[in-house]
C-alpha cells in the first residue's frame, strides 16, 4: 500500500470494553441505579452503558465553547437540598447526625460496663465539649449467664414451629413490621429511610457495646445448644436484633401516634402489637439458640432509649429527653424477657423503674429538653414521615 | 443370616441367649421385666438425691380387692408407706370407704410397686399398672385430703357442662371466652406443672378456677390484646426454664384444636349456658423408656372434673348434665370392656353411677386402621394344625420400650387349658423355649453381659379380665448412653395351638409406641409385616377393610382403640365430609366378649363424624394456640369432638345423649352422605353431619 500502514490496532481499545460488554448484566442497569445506593453498590456501571455514553458524546460534542454559565452557589446546610440526594447519600448524613451525637467509654469492673454518652450542641454552633449520660448498661455476672442456660434448652423445642420466621428475620425487621402497618417503599419511602437510619444507628452502637461486655454466647457454654443458625461473633448481651426490633417498632409507633390520624390515636393497639412482634423477633433468637433471654432485655431496653433519643432529634416539638441504666447484675436470671416491664405502648412510655421494687435492674429518668439537639436533615426526614401516615384531604 | 464360628458353629454375633425362668411369685411378669428395666435407663435427676436406685418414683394404678385405702396403708410396713403417697383428691370419706374392687391412684417407688407385685395378695391389691416416671419434686408430698365441700355455681336452665380432658389446652384462647378478661372455663387442672407445696394445695398438676383464670387474663391484658405467651408462664403450663414443655407453646396443639370443636363460640356470640371444665395432660417425661401410660392421669382427671361438674346447679335446682371429650387412644389391652381404663369409665359413667347428674363420656374410635398392629390368631379344629408365625418388626432408634400382647380366650376351668404355646426367635435367628398358659412361666433374652432385654411372659389378667395374656416386652433399640438395648429387626412370634378350639380365637395387638408430631423423638411404631397382608387395591390405593376370605392374621378389624371398648362411651369414628367414606385410618370393631357375656358390648363405635374435609384437604379447621388463629388438624381425634358438641346442645333440649340415642341420630343423618352406609364396625350407626357454626344457644 502507499499509505505504508493500517490499522492494526485500530480497534483494539474498544474491543477490550466489548470483551467487558458480557458482564453488563451482571452489573445494575440504569432503571436500578436509584437501588444501587441501598445494596452499598453506589457508582457500579455497566461496561455497556459507560460506552454508549461515550461513543454518544464523541459523536455530538461539537468543538469546545467558551461558556460562561449564569450559575449560583449552592445553600449552605440547607435541609432543602436533601430531596435532591439519593436515599445512600441522605443515609449518611443521617448516621453522621446520630453518629456524632454520642461518645462512649466503659469500665472493667466485676462485670463490664458500658457508658453511652450524649454530646448537645446548639444549631450552627461548635459543639459543647459536655457529655450527658445516655444508656449505661452494665454485664450480668458469669454464674448469671450459667443459670440463664436453662432457656436454651427449653426455648429449643419451638424450633420446628419457628424454623421458617427466624430464617426470614435474619434480616430486617421492616418487613414483619410492614405486615402490621401499611409500609411499602412506593407508599411509605421516608418512613423506610427513618426506620433504617434507626438501624443503622442501633448496630452502631450495639456493636460497640457488645464488643466491650464481651458477652460468651451460648454455643461456648454448652455443646447441647447446637444453634439452628451460625453464631455470629459478636458478643451476646444486647441482642442486636431485640435492639434493632424495639428501637424500630417504637419509632414506627411514633411516627403513627405524631401523624395525628384518627385510627392510630384511639388506643394503643398498633404500638402494642409492634412490640409483640419485637418480642418474638428477640424471643426467636433464643429459640434458634443464640441469645440468652438477659440479652433480649438488654437489647429491647437500649433499642427503646435509642428510639426516643433519635426522637428527639427529629422531633422539634419533643420535651423530654430519657436516659437509662441497665444494671444486669440486678437482673434475677430465673426470669424469662418479658417486655412489659420496660415499655408501655399505650402512652409511648419507658417506666422509671423496671424489676423488683427496691432493686429495678433497668432505670430511666426523663428530663426536659433543653431544645439544644434539633438536628435539621432528621427533622426534615421525620416531617417526610410523618406526612406518609396522614390521610390524604378529599377533593 | 448366621455367622459361622471356627469350628463351624453356629456363632451369633449379638452374644445373645434366652433362658426360661419359672417364677409363680410375681402378680405380673411384664410389670416386673419394666420396673427392673428403668434401672438401666434412667438418669438422675428422676432419683431422689442422695439415695439408691430404689427411688424412682411413678405414677401407677392399684386394683385394690376387698378392703378400703386406709386399710390398704394401715397394712404396709412403716418404711413402705414412706414410699406411697395417696394423692389429696381422695377425700376423708373416700379413704375410710370399704369396697369390693377399686381401682386407685398412687405414687410410689420402684421398690414399693415391685413389693406390691411380689407378694400384693398381702395387702389386698390385685393388679398394678404403671403410669409413668415422675420427678420427686412434682410430688407435693403434703397434700392432704379433706371433706371439704366445694361452693355451688349458679348456672341457668339448659346449661350443658363441656369437659375436655387432653394435653396443650391453650384455654385462653378466645374462643372459650366470653369478654377480654373472662373465661368460659370454670375449673381447669394442669397436670405436667409442678405443684404447690401447702397441705390444701392438689398432689400433683395446679388447679384454677374462673376466678383465678379471670385475674390471670386482667394481668396480661394490656391495650385489648392478651399476652397469651405470658398468660400460659404465668399460669404455669409453660416453663421453658425447667424445660415443663406445653404443646400450647406451638401453632397447633391437640387440646386446643379439640375443646375449639367441642365447646369453642366466637368470643362476642359466647354462650352462658355452656360452661368449660378442663384437665390438661402430662404431654411427656423424656427420661421414661417405658412409654408411659396415662392412666393414672385420666383417673385423676375424672376425679377432678367429675366432682367440679358436682358442683353446678341450674336455676330449677337440678344439677345440669355434662358431656366429657376425651380423644385420645392405644392399640393394647383386652379389648373385651374390662381394661383398667374401661373399668374407670365405667365408674364415672357406667349404669351404677350417681343419677343425679348425667355424664356423657366421648372417646375416638382410633387411628390405628392401618397401622398393622392387631392380628387374629384362628386355628382349624383338626388335623395338622401347624404353627402361625407373626413378623414383628421392632424398629431401629426406638428410645422406647415394645410390647405385643397375646389375649387368650376366656376360660372358667382352673387351672387354664394351654391354648397355645408362644416363642419369640429374635432378628438373627435365636429361638427362645416355650411359654405355656401357666403361672409364672416366661423366657428371658439376656445380653453378654447378663442383662435381661426381653421377655416372653405369660400372665393372668384378673378379673373381671379373668384372662390370660402372653406378652413380648422388648427394651429400647436405640439409647443415646450406653443400654442394654433390644435388637432391632424383623422377631418372629411363633404360635403353636394345643387346646384352642376351632371357635376361639387369639387376639394380638402391639401396643402404642410413637413419636407424635411436635414431641422430641421418642417411640417409633413397631408392627406386623406378615408377607400375606394385602396393603393396597388393585388401584394402589391403601386398602381400608381386609379382603374377604384373607388367609393373613393380621388385621384392620378389631383395631378399635384399647380404650374404646367398654359398655358406656360414646365412640366416633372419622368419615372424609365431601364424599362420605369412612377416612383410612379410622379403626373399626369388633371387639371381643367380655367374661360371661354372649356377645361384645359393641361392634364398632357408634357413630362416624368428620376427621377430613376431602381427600386434598385432611383434616378439619379449628382453633389454633393463640387467639385468632385457625389450624388444621385430623384423626379420629377430631370427630369425637364434634359429636361432643352435638350432644351437649342436644342434651340441653332434654336428649338422653347415650349410646342408644347418638346411634339413632347417626341412622337419621347418614341420608345426607351417598349411600350405601359404609359398614357398621366401621361407622356404627351411621355417619353424622355436625356444624360447629350453630348459633350460640345461649348468647
Amino acid at each position: 500500500m502507499t499509505n505504508g500502514g493500517g490499522p492494526e490496532a485500530g480497534l483494539a481499545g474498544l474491543a477490550g470494553l466489548a470483551g467487558l460488554a458480557g458482564l453488563a448484566g451482571l452489573g445494575p442497569s440504569a432503571g436500578l441505579a436509584g437501588l444501587a445506593g441501598l445494596a452499598g453498590l453506589a457508582g457500579a456501571q455497566s461496561p455497556l452503558d459507560t460506552e454508549s455514553l461515550i461513543t454518544t458524546r464523541d459523536g455530538i460534542v461539537g468543538a469546545p465553547l467558551n461558556l460562561d454559565p449564569n450559575i449560583v452557589q449552592g445553600c449552605c446546610e440547607d435541609p432543602a437540598n436533601l430531596k435532591r440526594l439519593s436515599p445512600d447519600v441522605r443515609a449518611n448524613v443521617f448516621m453522621f447526625e446520630l453518629g456524632t451525637r454520642v461518645t462512649y467509654s466503659a469500665s472493667c469492673g466485676e462485670t463490664a460496663t458500658a457508658y453511652l454518652w450524649r454530646v448537645d450542641s446548639k444549631p450552627n454552633q461548635p459543639p459543647k465539649v459536655q457529655a450527658r449520660p445516655l444508656v449505661e448498661m452494665t454485664a450480668p455476672t458469669i454464674q448469671q449467664f450459667k443459670d440463664q442456660m436453662a432457656y436454651l434448652s427449653g426455648y429449643a423445642d419451638l424450633r420446628q414451629d419457628r424454623g421458617a420466621e427466624i430464617l426470614a428475620q435474619l434480616a430486617s425487621p421492616v418487613p414483619f413490621l410492614a405486615s402490621i402497618s401499611f409500609i411499602d417503599p412506593a407508599r411509605t419511602p421516608f418512613t423506610i429511610e427513618l426506620l433504617n437510619a434507626a438501624l443503622r444507628f442501633a448496630s452502631y452502637n450495639h456493636m460497640r457495646i457488645k464488643y466491650t461486655i464481651a458477652a460468651k454466647r451460648p454455643i461456648e457454654f454448652s455443646p447441647q445448644v447446637q444453634p439452628m443458625i451460625q453464631t455470629p461473633t459478636h458478643g451476646s448481651l444486647p441482642s442486636g436484633h431485640a435492639t434493632e426490633a424495639f428501637i424500630a417498632a417504637r419509632m414506627l409507633w411514633k411516627l403513627l401516634r405524631a401523624s395525628g390520624t384518627p385510627q392510630y390515636q384511639q388506643d394503643g393497639v398498633w404500638g402494642e402489637m409492634f412490640m409483640r412482634l419485637a418480642s418474638r423477633i428477640a424471643i426467636n433468637r433464643t429459640v434458634a439458640g443464640v441469645h440468652f433471654p438477659m440479652d433480649s432485655v438488654a437489647g429491647a431496653f437500649l433499642g427503646l432509649t435509642l428510639a426516643d433519643f433519635i426522637h428527639e432529634h427529629c422531633d422539634p416539638a419533643t420535651q423530654d429527653s430519657t436516659s437509662g441504666k441497665f444494671d444486669g447484675t440486678r437482673f434475677d436470671a430465673a426470669d424469662d424477657f418479658d417486655w412489659h416491664q420496660l415499655y408501655g405502648a399505650q402512652d409511648d412510655l419507658q417506666p422509671k423503674k423496671s424489676g423488683p421494687s427496691g432493686n429495678p435492674w433497668a432505670t430511666t429518668t426523663q428530663k426536659q429538653s433543653k431544645n439544644e439537639v434539633h438536628s435539621a436533615p432528621l427533622a426534615w426526614l421525620w416531617g417526610k414521615a410523618v406526612a406518609e401516615w396522614q390521610d390524604m384531604p378529599c377533593e | 443370616m448366621r455367622i459361622k464360628g471356627k469350628n463351624g458353629s453356629d456363632k451369633r454375633p449379638s452374644g445373645l441367649r434366652w433362658q426360661g425362668v419359672t417364677d409363680e411369685d410375681v402378680l405380673s411378669s411384664a410389670l416386673d421385666f419394666r420396673l427392673g428395666q428403668q434401672e438401666n435407663f434412667v438418669v438422675q435427676p428422676y432419683r431422689e438425691k442422695d439415695d439408691n436406685s430404689g427411688s424412682i418414683w411413678w405414677s401407677a394404678l392399684v386394683d385394690l380387692r376387698q378392703t378400703s385405702i386406709a386399710g390398704f396403708l394401715e397394712s404396709l410396713d412403716g418404711d413402705l408407706r414412706a414410699e406411697i403417697h395417696i394423692p389429696s383428691d381422695y377425700t376423708r370419706e373416700d379413704i375410710k370407704r370399704t369396697f369390693d374392687d377399686q381401682l386407685i391412684v398412687v405414687f410410689a417407688t420402684t421398690n414399693l410397686l415391685a413389693a406390691l407385685n411380689q407378694s400384693g395378695d398381702r395387702w389386698g391389691v390385685a393388679a398394678v399398672t404403671l403410669g409413668t416416671i415422675i420427678k420427686p419434686e412434682f410430688i407435693n408430698q403434703d397434700a392432704k385430703g379433706t371433706n371439704k365441700a366445694l361452693p355451688i355455681i349458679k348456672v341457668p336452665n339448659g346449661t350443658v357442662i363441656t369437659a375436655v380432658i387432653d394435653d396443650g389446652i391453650a384455654f385462653a384462647n378466645d374462643v372459650f371466652r366470653d369478654g377480654l378478661t373472662s373465661t368460659r372455663v370454670y375449673y381447669a387442672t394442669l397436670l405436667p406443672t409442678m405443684p404447690g407445696t401447702a397441705p390444701g394445695l392438689a398432689s400433683v398438676g395446679m388447679e384454677l378456677d374462673k376466678a383465678q383464670i379471670d385475674a390471670l387474663l386482667a394481668a396480661n391484658t394490656s391495650s385489648m390484646l392478651l399476652d397469651e405467651d405470658r398468660f400460659y408462664q404465668q399460669a404455669g403450663l409453660i416453663d421453658y426454664a425447667d424445660s415443663t414443655f406445653s404443646p400450647t407453646s406451638l401453632r397447633r396443639s391437640h387440646g386446643t384444636h379439640i375443646m375449639g370443636l367441642a365447646a369453642g363460640y366466637p368470643m362476642d356470640a359466647a354462650p352462658n349456658d355452656r360452661p368449660i371444665l378442663c384437665a390438661i395432660l402430662p404431654t411427656r417425661v423424656t427420661e421414661d423408656v417405658s412409654g408411659g401410660s396415662i392412666l393414672p392421669s385420666l383417673a385423676l382427671a375424672l376425679l377432678r372434673l367429675t366432682r367440679q361438674a358436682a358442683r353446678f346447679r341450674c336455676k330449677d335446682g337440678s344439677r345440669p348434665p355434662a358431656v366429657f371429650n376425651f380423644s385420645y387412644g392405644n392399640f393394647g389391652g383386652p379389648h373385651d370392656g374390662t381394661s383398667d381404663i374401661a373399668r374407670i369409665i365405667e365408674d364415672y359413667f357406667g349404669p351404677d353411677c350417681d343419677t343425679n347428674q348425667e355424664l356423657r363420656l366421648v372417646l375416638p374410635s382410633g387411628n390405628g386402621n392401618l397401622s398393622r398392629t392387631h392380628a387374629t390368631l384362628e386355628f382349624e379344629s383338626g388335623g395338622s394344625r401347624p404353627p402361625i408365625v407373626l413378623d414383628f418388626v421392632a424398629m431401629p432408634d426406638d428410645r422406647t420400650v415394645s410390647e405385643v400382647e397375646l389375649w387368650m380366650p376366656y376360660s372358667a376351668s382352673d387351672p387354664l387349658p394351654n391354648f397355645v404355646t408362644v416363642r419369640a426367635t429374635t432378628p438373627d435367628g435365636l429361638q427362645s423355649g416355650p411359654v405355656d398358659i401357666a403361672a409364672g412361666s416366661h423366657q428371658s433374652l439376656f445380653n453378654d453381659d447378663g442383662i435381661e432385654v426381653a421377655r416372653l411372659s405369660f400372665d393372668f389378667a384378673p378379673l373381671p379380665t379373668g384372662r390370660g395374656v402372653i406378652t413380648l416386652s422388648l427394651n429400647p433399640t436405640a439409647s443415646l448412653t450406653p443400654a442394654p438395648l433390644a435388637p432391632s429387626g424383623t422377631w418372629q412370634i411363633e404360635v403353636t395351638p394345643d387346646a384352642i378350639t376351632a371357635d376361639q380365637a387369639v387376639q394380638v395387638w402391639i401396643e402404642r409406641d410413637d413419636t407424635l408430631p411436635g414431641f422430641r423423638t421418642g417411640g417409633r411404631q413397631s408392627y406386623f409385616n406378615n408377607g400375606d397382608y394385602q396393603r393396597f387395591n388393585r388401584f394402589g390405593a391403601p386398602l381400608a377393610v381386609d379382603p374377604p376370605g384373607t388367609d393373613s392374621p393380621i388385621r384392620r378389624a378389631g383395631t378399635l382403640s384399647g380404650f374404646a371398648c367398654g359398655p358406656s362411651p360414646l365412640v366416633v369414628g372419622a368419615l372424609v365430609q365431601n364424599d362420605g367414606k369412612m377416612s383410612n385410618y379410622s379403626s373399626p370393631g369388633p371387639t371381643t366378649p367380655a367374661r360371661d357375656e354372649p356377645v361384645a358390648y359393641r361392634s364398632g363405635p357408634d357413630a362416624s363424624a368428620r376427621g377430613d374435609d376431602s381427600l386434598v384437604l385432611d383434616g378439619v379447621i379449628s382453633a389454633g394456640s393463640r387467639s385468632g388463629s385457625m389450624v388444621r388438624q385430623n384423626g379420629t381425634s377430631v370427630a369425637a369432638p364434634r359429636v361432643a358438641r352435638f350432644t351437649a346442645n342436644e342434651m340441653a333440649g332434654g336428649a338422653a345423649g347415650d349410646r342408644a340415642w347418638l346411634q339413632v341420630q347417626a341412622a337419621l343423618q347418614d341420608t345426607d352422605f351417598p349411600q350405601p352406609k359404609p359398614a357398621q364396625s366401621r361407622t356404627g350407626g351411621g355417619r353424622m353431619n355436625i356444624s360447629v357454626n350453630e348459633i350460640s344457644p345461649g348468647a
